[in-house]
């Protein structure tokens, strides 16, 4: 058993290595070439922007692509929950910490709704055509690893199966996650940054539904 | 490792071109689209086909797969995996096929996808690989083309549009009864230099009119150039940067010979969009002139009382339609409002409107782009629904390309109703 899980700490270190070098090579570069001068005359500012854009824009009554899709935007929300909980237990099982039972039920717990919406989500992709014709392997791989990682750890988390099992999939995963569509993980924030940038400066994020006179203008 | 397949020199050019491109932003928006394919909705040109390929992810694929494939490791080694794909033949067509003749560029689908992919940013920096292998639709090409050669893309020898400006002076006079009205041309030192799209003179001269007595009644110091006036810059939406720089360099010298204050921007979506949100990154330099939509310009009058409007002067049913460079990507979104509520008494809001409004289907150079008229229009159908549902009689919008558009839906749809710029109304309503 020890050496199961000394094995599985090599695995997940080196998964953690490997996503923790390519995010940080991912965003110095963008960094470096950010090329943020912006000679427009700006009728908004980005930030305020920015934080709409992380918050309200967010919100289903905002986005049609959540209204319109209502049962898949929660089992969104539910998935990445999952994989977050999920993703926070590594280091616990890494050091073998001690957690109270209540919490690891309740972890348990909200991992089960984040399991089955991954399935759906994967069964989702398999049977509508406009997905699949949209999806390459690496679409239903990194849909499918996702999925057992959070089944393997609420097992793990109720006792069901040994913990070696989660870090070695972590780990794996971690890995993965440079690869394939996963590391959007390491670029959504820095996009939807640059299109607050975008918005925020022409005045259309956050909407303000007024006209903010300007004295030259008459 | 699986084998790249050898690239001709044009598209070895192409993909250096767009290596070079690759800064911050477009890395960011390269990587993250996650396949959810939610946005189809977003997009008049799915909804209206069906068809899988409009859909905007699709869109975002058609560059993504190839970045995937030149420049990350994965899609060297093992593409298929990926969804990586060589730059040959195939790509190249399907390229020309969807991101020219299937896309607006209307920036919908950025608004509402999951994560936040500026979709028609990437749509133009394909474009900007297909200008390099010389596939630029050949009408699209035209247009740019004599806009770089005569001034003004619809090829107006200077003389026909002194002429036209002439006899609309000549009706301004008689209309307002004050020999003094003028539609001055070239005049150094005013407080406006005011541009037009070429599609004014050419086939719709009482836009200008319009403008002329909206002037008039504010007492304005503004003047046209004979000699560089074109609002528009076809050239942004065929990706060619370079000559979108020239166009623009253009405009604004003529904006320092004839020392103006400020640079007023005609009744035109993406020309606004590209002289003034696009244009001082491709002259990599601030403009010292303010640059402003005329509808901000007739808002502020309205608002400063220096025109006075009377709504009861149009009282037929008023909708608005947003040009989505205009509203979604310039921030030009309640001014319109504010004007139409004060000029005509009966607006009538299209839904959605503002920034999610559906685009008309003329954007994106698509009405240069004969071969793909079918397309457009049947793309224009979602437009022609929300403007029937509106009950409307009149259809407003301050883009003269959604004005051509429109026309062509109105026919086409038996919609039955009047299209008008803003200004058009502004004129009507006017007490002088
Ligand atoms: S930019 Fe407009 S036309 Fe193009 S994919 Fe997006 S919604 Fe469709
Ligand atoms: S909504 Fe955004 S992330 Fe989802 S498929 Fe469309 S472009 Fe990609």
């Amino acid at each position: 058993m020890a050496e199961s899980m000394n094995a599985a700490r090599i695995v997940f270190l080196s998964g953690l290595g490997v996503f923790l070098l390519s995010a940080v090579y991912q965003w110095i570069r963008v960094f470096i070439n950010a090329n943020t001068e912006d000679f427009t005359q700006p009728k908004g500012t980005v930030l305020p922007a920015f934080a709409y854009a992380l918050t309200g824009a967010m919100m289903p009554h905002k986005k049609e692509t959540a209204f319109l899709h209502l049962p898949t935007y929660w089992m969104g929300i539910a998935y990445h929950l999952g994989s977050f909980v999920a993703l926070a237990w590594l280091p616990v099982h890494f050091f073998e910490w001690r957690i109270p039972d209540s919490i690891m039920i309740v972890c348990a717990a909200v991992l089960i709704p984040s399991v089955f919406s991954g399935l759906i989500i994967l069964i989702k992709r398999i049977s509508v055509s406009s997905l699949r014709h949209l999806s390459s392997p690496d679409d239903y791989f990194s849909n499918a690893l996702v999925t057992l990682f959070q089944a393997i750890s609420s097992m793990a988390l109720l006792g069901i199966i040994p913990v070696f099992l989660v870090l070695s999939i972590g780990g794996l995963l971690l890995m993965y996650i440079p690869v394939g569509k996963l590391r959007h993980v390491i670029f959504f924030l820095i996009a939807r940054f640059f299109l607050s940038w975008f918005y925020g400066r022409r005045g259309v994020w956050p909407p303000k539904r007024r006209i903010l006179w300007k004295k030259n203008n008459h | 490792m699986e084998k790249k397949q050898s690239l001709t020199r044009d598209r070895e050019k192409a993909l250096k071109g767009f290596a070079m491109s690759m800064d911050g932003r477009l890395l960011a928006h390269l990587n993250s689209c996650v396949h959810c394919g939610l946005c189809a909705e977003s997009c008049h040109y799915y909804l209206s086909t069906g068809e899988e390929k409009y859909m905007p992810a699709r869109k975002v694929d058609q560059l993504a797969r190839i970045y995937r494939r030149y420049h990350t490791v994965a899609g060297k080694i093992f593409p298929r995996w990926i969804g990586a794909s060589d730059f040959n033949d195939q790509s190249i067509q399907e390229m020309v096929d969807v991101l020219f003749g299937g896309c607006t560029m209307c920036g919908r689908c950025s608004l509402h996808c999951s994560i936040g992919v500026d979709i028609p940013f990437l749509v133009r920096t394909a474009r900007s690989m297909l200008v390099e292998l010389g596939r630029v639709s050949p009408g699209l090409q035209s247009t740019v083309d004599a806009a770089v050669q005569t001034g003004n893309n619809m090829a107006i020898p200077r003389e026909e549009l002194v002429d036209t400006l002439q006899w609309l002076e000549e009706d301004l006079r008689m209309e307002v009864n004050d020999e003094k009205a003028s539609i001055p041309m070239d005049v150094p030192h005013c407080r406006l230099l005011y541009t037009l799209n070429p599609r004014e003179p050419k086939f719709f001269p009482l836009s200008i009119s319009a403008m002329a007595k909206i002037f008039y009644a504010a007492d304005e110091s503004w003047t046209l150039s004979t000699h560089c006036y074109d609002v528009t810059n076809y050239a942004y939406y065929s990706g060619d940067d370079h000559t979108a720089e020239e166009l623009t360099q253009r405009l604004f010298d003529e904006m320092i010979k004839l020392n103006a204050q400020e640079l007023v921007l005609a009744e035109c979506g993406h020309g606004s969009r590209a002289i003034r949100w696009e244009g001082p990154r491709w002259l990599k330099k601030k403009f010292p002139f303010p640059v402003i939509s005329v509808i901000e310009l007739i808002a502020g009058y309205i608002h400063s009382g220096r025109i006075a409007v009377d709504p009861s002067k149009n009282t037929t049913p008023v909708t608005l339609h947003d040009p989505c460079n205009l509203v979604r990507a310039g921030g030009v979104i309640e001014e319109q409002r504010y004007v139409l509520k004060k000029v005509v008494s009966d607006f009538r809001e299209m839904t959605p409107n503002r920034e999610n409004n559906y685009c008309c289907g003329g954007g994106g150079g698509q009405l240069s782009m004969g071969e793909y008229r079918e397309r457009r229009v049947a793309a224009g159908k979602i437009k022609a629904d929300q403007i029937k549902k509106t009950g409307a009689a009149i259809v407003a919008t301050p883009c003269h390309n959604c004005i051509d558009q429109l026309m062509e839906l109105n026919k086409e749809y038996s919609l039955g109703v009047e299209i008008k710029t803003v200004g058009e109304l502004v004129a009507d309503a006017l007490i002088l």
